[in-house]
């Protein structure tokens, strides 16, 4: 299965990501990778946890919460190694909107979070490649 | 068919005019007799009680404007001693320090009638749950309405403001028939019914009665139509009474003002010369039945404008408009009138937003700068930061068109800007602290 990702508006004060941050806590909702874009007037908090729908649904009713498809890029962790995935999603014509990183469990192992204008299109260009991706684990 | 609740209600014009003429004259003895304020301003004007003999002579008494209220805090307008007060009430005083208002036993039985007539003009009746989501408390709104329900014989389910999942469920669970809370709130409510999925034909609401602050026809339909049921405007005013000054019927077409209670006059604001029927100024109403607190020619700084035309529902009490705005809730921006309401209409075009907003105005330098809060519907996300400014400039370009400024909009979480008894903070201006 496809890797999803919440995205939380966050307003722009003390305190207010750590109330996201506790309330996934609280449902025991375990945070794998998370990205924070900022502005001058709010942030978009971005996590991948182990329960993406069980979160989404627990706090749609407290916090503007969006849950969507991601692509999850595993790769070697070495020099040149996120140009391999980049490489077979411009030639699939497939954008990436945003990306982050982050280093797996495993020894020389990272993974990338991609958001693309076309996820299935970017998967099906890695899978082609032979890029081996982060699935969701339920 | 219409349900009035009391007969003065369809009374001819000559009847009611008599009453008032008969009212006026002995308010403006009473005043003089008991509130040292009024004696010293007559006095100062060489103006007699007896001098007041018909309604025409209303023109010829001095204004009273809310600095005066705070000025006599808090009991110094009052025109009866201590040990006749039933209850006191007082304003929020979100604006400089807050108004105290009382009430006699006399002046709760006639804030119980007219508000049980604005029910009444909504179609209950002693059959009907009346849920009232106003704040209980110093606040004229819960009370105010929780009287007049109880005066008409209804039930009242008196739940006040907050938690409005648990509204929702007291709604369903206890076949609440009419709502009574703010038009903010009750926006508030329908979209959370909205989001939780609650089907409004599974609720017994047919009306509610929504007021305290302005709001717009296109709100009303918005409310009409996610609710299901038809929304009543109420007017009124701490000073005066409370809800129930004036209130509207099933044409929905106006507010019939208590005139056996209450003496409008429409003036304009700059000359506090009167203006013609049908014409926009500001709501002047002299209280000719109060006995804790009789204002004569109260400036609400409301404005509106009046119709005497025959109404559809066959009252003959007049009707004022929607008040447009308050004199001080408009702002004047880089040399631009803007009303507040304005912001409503527009973001009432968009699914993406409540109509709960914030105007902060402050200045950089010697130029005015006007950032714009606005609430995200429920249940509405982003992704990126983009879909956020490409949603946020599309709202300033359509406000920019309407108010003539610009202005900086900022989206922000639902039920996050301030609220002060349901009553939603519009406006922040900052710019005379640094004058």
């Amino acid at each position: 299965m496809a890797l999803r990702q919440l995205s939380f508006f966050v307003e722009n004060r003390p305190g207010s990501l750590n109330e996201i941050i506790s309330a996934l806590g609280a449902l025991e909702i375990n945070i794998r990778a998370l990205s924070l874009a900022d502005t001058e007037s709010f942030g978009i908090l971005r996590v991948i946890v182990d329960h993406p729908e069980k979160a989404a649904e627990a706090l749609s009713g407290r916090y503007s919460v969006k849950l969507n498809h991601v692509v999850g890029v595993r790769m070697q962790d070495r020099p040149g190694g996120l140009s391999v995935p980049l490489e077979a999603l411009a030639k699939a014509g497939v954008s990436v909107e945003y990306a982050y990183a982050f280093i797996g469990k495993r020894d020389n192992d990272a993974c990338v979070i991609l958001r693309t204008d076309d996820h299935e299109k970017a998967e099906a260009a890695l899978r082609a490649a032979g890029i081996p991706m982060v699935e969701e684990i339920e | 068919m219409e349900n009035y609740f009391s007969a003065i209600e369809t009374a001819p014009r000559g009847e009611i005019a008599a009453l008032q003429c008969y009212r006026l004259i002995q308010t403006v003895r009473r005043v003089y007799e008991n509130v040292p304020f009024y004696k010293k301003k007559f006095d100062e004007m060489g103006l007699k009680p007896e001098d007041v003999r018909s309604l025409d002579d209303l023109r010829r008494l001095p204004f009273t404007y809310k600095q005066d209220l705070r000025d006599n805090y808090p009991y110094g307008l009052f025109a009866v001693p201590q040990a006749k007060l039933a209850r006191i009430h007082a304003s929020s005083g979100t604006t400089g320090k807050q108004t105290v208002v009382g009430y006699t036993r006399s002046d709760l039985k006639i804030w119980g009638e007219i508000t049980a007539r604005a029910l009444s003009a909504a179609g209950v009746t002693p059959e009907d749950f009346v849920h009232i989501s106003y704040g209980y408390g110093l606040f004229t709104g819960g009370l105010g309405l929780h009287e007049g329900a109880t005066t008409l014989g209804a039930s009242v389910i008196p739940v006040s403001t907050g938690n409005t999942k648990r509204q929702i469920q007291i709604m369903q669970d206890f076949s609440s028939n009419c709502l009574c809370c703010t038009p903010s709130y009750a926006m508030h409510i329908a979209e959370t019914m909205r989001q939780l999925g609650v089907d409004p034909d599974s609720l017994k609401l047919r009306a509610g009665i929504f007021g305290a602050e302005p709001w717009t026809e296109a709100m009303r339909r918005r409310i009409e139509e996610m609710m299901h049921i038809r929304a009543y405007d109420i007017y009124g005013m701490s000073e005066l009474m409370g809800p129930g000054v004036a209130y509207e019927c099933s044409a929905q077409h106006g507010m019939h003002i208590n005139e056996d209670h209450f003496i409008v006059e429409v003036i304009d604001p700059e000359t506090g010369e009167p203006v013609p029927d049908g014409e926009k100024g500001e709501l002047v109403f002299t209280c000719i039945s109060k006995e804790a607190l009789p204002l004569i020619r109260y400036r609400t700084r409301d404005i509106s404008a009046v119709t005497r035309e025959k109404c559809a529902c066959g009252r003959t009490f007049l009707r004022m408009k929607k008040p447009q705005g308050r004199t001080d809730d408009m702002l004047i921006i880089r040399g631009v009138n803007v009303f507040p309401s304005q912001v409503e209409s527009v973001l009432l075009g968009f699914d993406f937003v409540t109509p709960n907003y914030q105007i902060t105005v402050s200045r950089e330098g010697a130029l005015d700068s006007v950032r714009i809060d606005v609430e995200m519907a429920p249940g509405v996300a982003f992704d990126t930061v983009r879909e956020v400014e490409q949603h946020a400039r599309t709202l300033r370009g359509a406000i920019e068109q309407v108010l003539n400024i610009a202005a900086t909009v900022r989206l922000v979480p639902p039920g996050t800007l301030e609220r002060s008894e349901g009553k939603a903070k519009r406006v922040i201006d900052t710019r005379n602290l640094l004058d």
